[in-house]
C-alpha cells in the first residue's frame, strides 16, 4: 500500500518536473537582488543559447477566509503574467490565471472551504523601512490584504499560492524589482550546454548567488528525498513483517498446541499424515485469506491517514484514486503472509506428527 | 497361531537421563473373538501394552503380531493404515472431535476407510461409498442407542453419551480388534455399566470381534473371557474364566 503511494508520489514528482516546471536552469539567491529585471535582461542578451529569462519572488503568507476557522501557511509565489510565461505551466482544476486575482492549490482551498471567486485574506510581510538596498536589508510588519480567487490548481506542490509579481511587489512595498529566483530557458538544454551556461553565469553575475540548478538536479534532489522515505518505509515494513510473522507464528503455534489432543486422536483412528497436513494447511489458508483482507483494509486506512498527515505537514500533493488496490502489493503481502503461516505451522505440526500418540490421547483432560 | 501374539516385548521410555521400564518381557496370546481384560494398578504398563497392540507405539524390543501382521516392524505409514483398517479405539476421555456432530464423528472414521476402493489389498474388513457411510454411521449410532442425538455436538452430550458415540465411531468400520483404555474410568457406576453392556453386546465371539479392555477397576474383571493382570510391566496373572455378562455384573 505504502509502496503504491510512494510510486504515485514519484510519478507526480516526475510529472511536475517534466511538464509543469518549464525551465532549464534555476538561479537561487542568498540575498534578494532588487534589480532582477536588469539581471534577467543581461543574462538573456549576453549569454549564448539562452532563449528566455524570468524571475520569481517568493514570500510567505497565512491564508484565511470568512468561510472557515482554518488558516493555512503557504508559499506565495509572485510571477510574471502567465501569458507566454516561462517557468510554470498551470494545471487548472478550476478558473484561470488572472493578474487581478490569486491562484490557490486544492488542499489550501479545501482546508479553507473556498473556491473560485471567493475572497481570501492573506497576512503577508510588508516592508517598513530598509537600511540597505543591495543586498536588501529591511524591517517588515505583517499586514492583511484581500484577494479574489481566480483559479484553483492541483499540482505536486501542495501548499502554494500564485499571484502576479507586480501585485505582490506593490502590496509588499518592495523596492525595485526583487526576486529570489531567476529561471532560464535554454535553446538546446544538453547537459554540456547547461554546464557551460552555468559557468558563464557564475563568472559574470556571481554576486549573491547561492546555487544554480538544472531541472534534472532539482528533481533528483527530490527523488533522493523520496528514496530516503522509501528506505524508511522499507525498514518499517520489514519490522512490520517480522512482527506480524511472529504474531502469526505464535497464534498458529498456540492453536496447534491446543489441537495436539485432537490431532493425536485423528492420527490414532487412522488419519494419514498427509491428509492431516492438508487439512491444517487449508484451515490456515482460510485464516490467511481472512487475515489478509483485514490487513489490507487496515493498511489502506492507515495509508489514508498517513497521506492526510503528509498533506497537512508537507507540500507534497499526490492524486490518488480512492480505490487503488495494487494487485502487486496485495499479492506480495498475501504471499508473504502465507509463507509466514506455512513456516509457523511447520514446527508444531512436525512435533504433533512425531508425537507419541499414546501420550497425547492419554490422561489429559480437555 | 493366536490372533494376537506378543513375544518378549520390552518398552522403556527415556526422558533425559532417566529411563523408565514400562513393559519388561511380555509374552501373551489372545485368540480371535476373545474379550480380554487387562487389569493392574496405575503405572503398571497397561496403556503401554495397549499401544503396542494398537500400533500407536512400537516396542523397544520383542515382536507384536496381530492377525499375521508384524505390527512391531511396520513403518509409520503402514502403522497408520493398520490402525485405520484393523483397529477401533475407545479412550478414557472419549476424544471426540469437538467441531463435528456425533454423526460426523462416526462418518469421519468411516470415510477414512471408505475412500480407498481397493481396501482389500490393505486388509480392510469393510469399505463404503459415501451413501453407505451415512447409512452405516446412522446404523451404529442406533445400535448404541443414540438415534435421537445424532446431530448433537460432543459438548451437548453427557459423558456416557459421548462414550457411546466413541464406541460407534470405533465399531462402525467393523474392525477385527477393539481396544479400550479405561472406557468407564471417567463415568459413574451406572453409566459405566451401560457402556460396557453396549460394548459387550457388539463384540465378542458372536461377532468374531476381539476386544481388549484396560482397567484398574478389579470389578470389571469378571466381564472378560480372559484376565491378564499386570504389575510393574510384567504379567503376574493370566487366566481364562467363565464369562459373566455386564448385566449381572456388580462392581
Ligand atoms: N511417554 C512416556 N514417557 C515416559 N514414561 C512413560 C510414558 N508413558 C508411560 N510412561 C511410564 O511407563 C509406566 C507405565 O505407564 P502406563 O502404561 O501409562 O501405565 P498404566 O496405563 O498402567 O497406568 C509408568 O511408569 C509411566 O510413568
Ligand atoms: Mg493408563
Amino acid at each position: 500500500m505504502v509502496f503504491g503511494m510512494m510510486d504515485s508520489m514519484t510519478y507526480a514528482l516526475e510529472f511536475q518536473y517534466e511538464v509543469a516546471e518549464d525551465w532549464d536552469l534555476r538561479v537561487d539567491y542568498a540575498e534578494m537582488p532588487t534589480n532582477a529585471s536588469q539581471i534577467a535582461i543581461a543574462i538573456n542578451n549576453s549569454i549564448e543559447g539562452v532563449t528566455n529569462v524570468t524571475y520569481h519572488l517568493i514570500s510567505g503568507a497565512t491564508v484565511t477566509s470568512n468561510k472557515s476557522e482554518a488558516s493555512k501557511q503557504v508559499q506565495l509565489i509572485g510571477m510574471n503574467d502567465s501569458n507566454g510565461y516561462t517557468g510554470h505551466i498551470f494545471d487548472f482544476e478550476n478558473g484561470k490565471w488572472d493578474p487581478e486575482g490569486i491562484v490557490l492549490s486544492v488542499p489550501v482551498a479545501e482546508k479553507l472551504n473556498v473556491w473560485t471567486n471567493d475572497i481570501v485574506d492573506l497576512e503577508i510581510p510588508r516592508l517598513k523601512n530598509y537600511t540597505s538596498l543591495a543586498p536588501l536589508r529591511a524591517h517588515f510588519e505583517m499586514v492583511n490584504v484581500s484577494f479574489r480567487i481566480s483559479g484553483i490548481v492541483d499540482e505536486f506542490n501542495g501548499l502554494v499560492a500564485y499571484m502576479e509579481l507586480n501585485k505582490l511587489v506593490n502590496v509588499s512595498y518592495f523596492p525595485g524589482q526583487p526576486a529570489n529566483t531567476i529561471l532560464i530557458k535554454v535553446k538546446t538544454p544538453t547537459s554540456d550546454q547547461l554546464d557551460s551556461i552555468r559557468k558563464e553565469i557564475y563568472a559574470k553575475y556571481s554576486y549573491n548567488i547561492r546555487n544554480i540548478f538544472t531541472k534534472e538536479e532539482q528533481s533528483s534532489d527530490f527523488l533522493d528525498l523520496l528514496d530516503l522515505i522509501y528506505f524508511i518505509i522499507y525498514i518499517v515494513a520489514i519490522f512490520a513483517v517480522i512482527l506480524s510473522c511472529s504474531i502469526v507464528y505464535n497464534t498458529i503455534y498456540i492453536n496447534l498446541q491446543e489441537q495436539q489432543r485432537e490431532i493425536a486422536t485423528l492420527l490414532t483412528i487412522g488419519t494419514p499424515n498427509r491428509r492431516l497436513i492438508r487439512n491444517v494447511t487449508f484451515e490456515n489458508l482460510i485464516v490467511t485469506i481472512i487475515g489478509s483482507l483485514f490487513g489490507l483494509i487496515l493498511g489502506w486506512v492507515m495509508l489514508w491517514f498517513f497521506m492526510r498527515l503528509i498533506l497537512d505537514l508537507e507540500f507534497f500533493r499526490v492524486k490518488l484514486d480512492f480505490f487503488f488496490f495494487l494487485e502487486k502489493t496485495t499479492l506480495i503481502s498475501f504471499g508473504l503472509t502465507f509463507i509466514g503461516v506455512l513456516t509457523a505451522q511447520f514446527f508444531p505440526l512436525r512435533r504433533a506428527l512425531n508425537l507419541n500418540l499414546a501420550e497425547a490421547t492419554k490422561e489429559r483432560v480437555v | 497361531m493366536s490372533f494376537i501374539e506378543l513375544e518378549n516385548v520390552y518398552k522403556t521410555y527415556t526422558l533425559g537421563e532417566t529411563t523408565t521400564p514400562a513393559l519388561s518381557g511380555i509374552d501373551l496370546q489372545i485368540d480371535r473373538g476373545e474379550l480380554v481384560i487387562v487389569f493392574g494398578p496405575s503405572g503398571a504398563g497397561k496403556t503401554t501394552l495397549l499401544n503396542m497392540i494398537g500400533g500407536l507405539d512400537i516396542p523397544t524390543s520383542g515382536s507384536v503380531t496381530v492377525g499375521e501382521i508384524q505390527v512391531s516392524t511396520l513403518s509409520a505409514r503402514w502403522l497408520t493404515i493398520y490402525r485405520k483398517n484393523k483397529i477401533g479405539v475407545v479412550f478414557q476421555f472419549f476424544n471426540l472431535i469437538s467441531r463435528l456432530t456425533a454423526l460426523e464423528n462416526v462418518e469421519y472414521a468411516l470415510e477414512l476407510v471408505g475412500v480407498r476402493k481397493n481396501s482389500d489389498a490393505e486388509g480392510a474388513t469393510a469399505s463404503f461409498d459415501s451413501k453407505g457411510i451415512r447409512q452405516k454411521a446412522v446404523e451404529y449410532l442406533n445400535k448404541v442407542g443414540l438415534s435421537e442425538r445424532i446431530h448433537h455436538f460432543p459438548a451437548q452430550l453427557s459423558g456416557g453419551e459421548q462414550q457411546r458415540v466413541s464406541i460407534a465411531r470405533a465399531l462402525a468400520k467393523e474392525p477385527e480388534l477393539l481396544l479400550a483404555d479405561e472406557p468407564t474410568g471417567n463415568l459413574d457406576y451406572k453409566i459405566g455399566r451401560s457402556v460396557l453392556e453396549i460394548m459387550e453386546a457388539m463384540t465378542g465371539k458372536a461377532q468374531n470381534r476381539t476386544v481388549v479392555i484396560v482397567t484398574h477397576n478389579e470389578a470389571i474383571c469378571p466381564l472378560g473371557d480372559r484376565v491378564v493382570r499386570l504389575s510393574d510391566g510384567q504379567i503376574v496373572e493370566n487366566y481364562t474364566q467363565e464369562y459373566v455378562s455386564a448385566k449381572e455384573l456388580y462392581w
